[in-house]
């Protein structure tokens, strides 16, 4: 599968990582950045909630366990937002978090991993939002 | 009831089942813990090797570095499962101790000799002020090393580089006091009082930048504890922080302990 989006330089879509592990942001960034997104990270909830108003991301890539805020507290904070509101969050968690996940999926679009994730589920996963989201424009 | 039918009276009976739920929520708050700690090294090692394998780390060295992160991650995969064995062992009261007499200078000879490449590759000075014909402890050595190595290495990981570590032993009525004082950033109040807890790491920066299982120092006071002793935490943001073992010189047998 070609995992590669053909987004050109100035319609580069934006992704916020938002993980206290340096390990897992810098090799999600990586994966991404080589796709042709434009990337921006934050290492906890609250500093990602930050990122997150200021730039406005297509897609937000999420952690749970943070310090200062998780990442459940964080969507609760997006949701109230909705002019900042991601396209798509996709949140790296655990099976044991189910009515957690029903909460944020009904006040958001997101989709939930199980650690370990896949760097190329995470990249196919953005790349097919965006390619639904161009098809719909197309049909408009 | 009597023969007629008719009831005579009514049984009550009441369990109070709070202490149960407090023990079950208790634990699985624990294994909620458990599988973070263990997912967290485990997603880095899957989502590492699957950039080397699909050839998207160009350059031996961010390949090495690659590789280097993976065996950092195995490692603490491995300390942290070790340690959730000990620690449960311990729990179970399952943990059989191998009592011996050791010289205290031997013991922080062992774990400095183990820290060693650490501090040296961090600038670091670790200086030891012993006082003469220290008293043998009565102590499981390997059990005790675990405990003093898990209090030296965090002061090795968190004094930033070109710091200096004292390792200062004295003699106290019936005990001695092991104390590591670092010249790391110190720890506040609010997360020196939870210090020992089971997998609580700080929020701090410095603290987040270093990979921990967040086991070591409640694992070390437990062990210390088997013994008869304490472990103590004093710290001063800005002015680092000091750990004391404290090891008793005249040990109760340790199976009384147990009992």
């Amino acid at each position: 599968m070609n995992s590669t989006c053909s987004h050109t330089v100035n319609q580069r879509k934006k992704v916020v990582l938002v993980d206290d592990d340096a390990f897992m942001i810098r090799v999600i960034k990586m994966k991404l950045e080589k796709a042709g997104y434009e990337v921006f990270s934050a290492n906890n909830g609250l500093e990602g909630l930050e990122k997150i108003k200021e730039h406005k991301p297509n897609v937000v890539v999420a952690d749970v366990c943070m310090p200062k805020m998780t990442g459940w507290e964080m969507c609760r904070e997006v949701a109230a937002c909705p002019d900042v509101a991601p396209d798509l969050i996709i949140i790296a968690t655990s099976r044991i978090e189910r009515e957690e996940r029903e909460k944020i999926n009904q006040v958001l679009n997101a989709r939930f991993m199980e650690k370990p994730v896949s760097l190329k589920i995470i990249l196919n996963t953005i790349n097919q939002q965006f390619k639904q989201a161009d098809g719909r424009k197309d049909e408009a | 009831m009597t023969e007629e039918g008719k009831s005579l009276g009514a049984l009550l009976v009441v369990k109070d089942i709070s202490r149960q739920e407090t023990a079950e929520s208790t634990q699985s708050e624990f294994l909620s813990h458990v599988a973070h700690e263990i997912r967290s090294p485990l997603n880095t090692i899957k989502s590492y090797t699957e950039l080397l394998m699909d050839g998207d780390v160009n350059g031996q060295v961010t390949q090495r570095e690659f590789y280097n992160v993976i065996t950092l991650e195995t490692e603490r995969l491995a300390k942290l499962v070790e340690n959730l064995l000990n620690i449960s062992k311990i729990e179970m009261g399952g943990l059989s101790i191998r009592k011996g007499m050791v010289r205290p200078l031997k013991l922080i000879d062992n774990c400095i000799a183990a820290v060693t490449s650490q501090a040296v590759q961090k600038d670091i000075e670790i200086k030891k002020i012993l006082p003469d014909n220290l008293p043998s402890l009565d102590i499981d050595k390997d059990l005790i090393e675990v405990a003093f190595l898990n209090v030296i290495g965090n002061a090795v990981k968190y004094t930033p580089e070109g710091g200096k570590i004292t390792i200062h032993v004295d003699e106290e009525q019936d005990n001695i006091l092991f104390h590591t004082k670092d010249t790391g950033p110190g720890i506040n109040e609010e997360d020196l009082s939870h210090v020992f807890d089971k997998f609580y790491r700080s929020s701090e920066a410095h603290i987040q930048e270093q990979k921990g299982t967040g086991l070591g120092l409640s694992l070390s006071k437990e062990i210390v504890h088997l013994h008869g002793g304490d472990l103590r935490a004093e710290s001063t943001v800005g002015a680092g922080s000091c750990f004391t073992i404290v090891m008793p010189t005249q040990t109760e047998d340790l199976q009384r302990i147990f009992k």
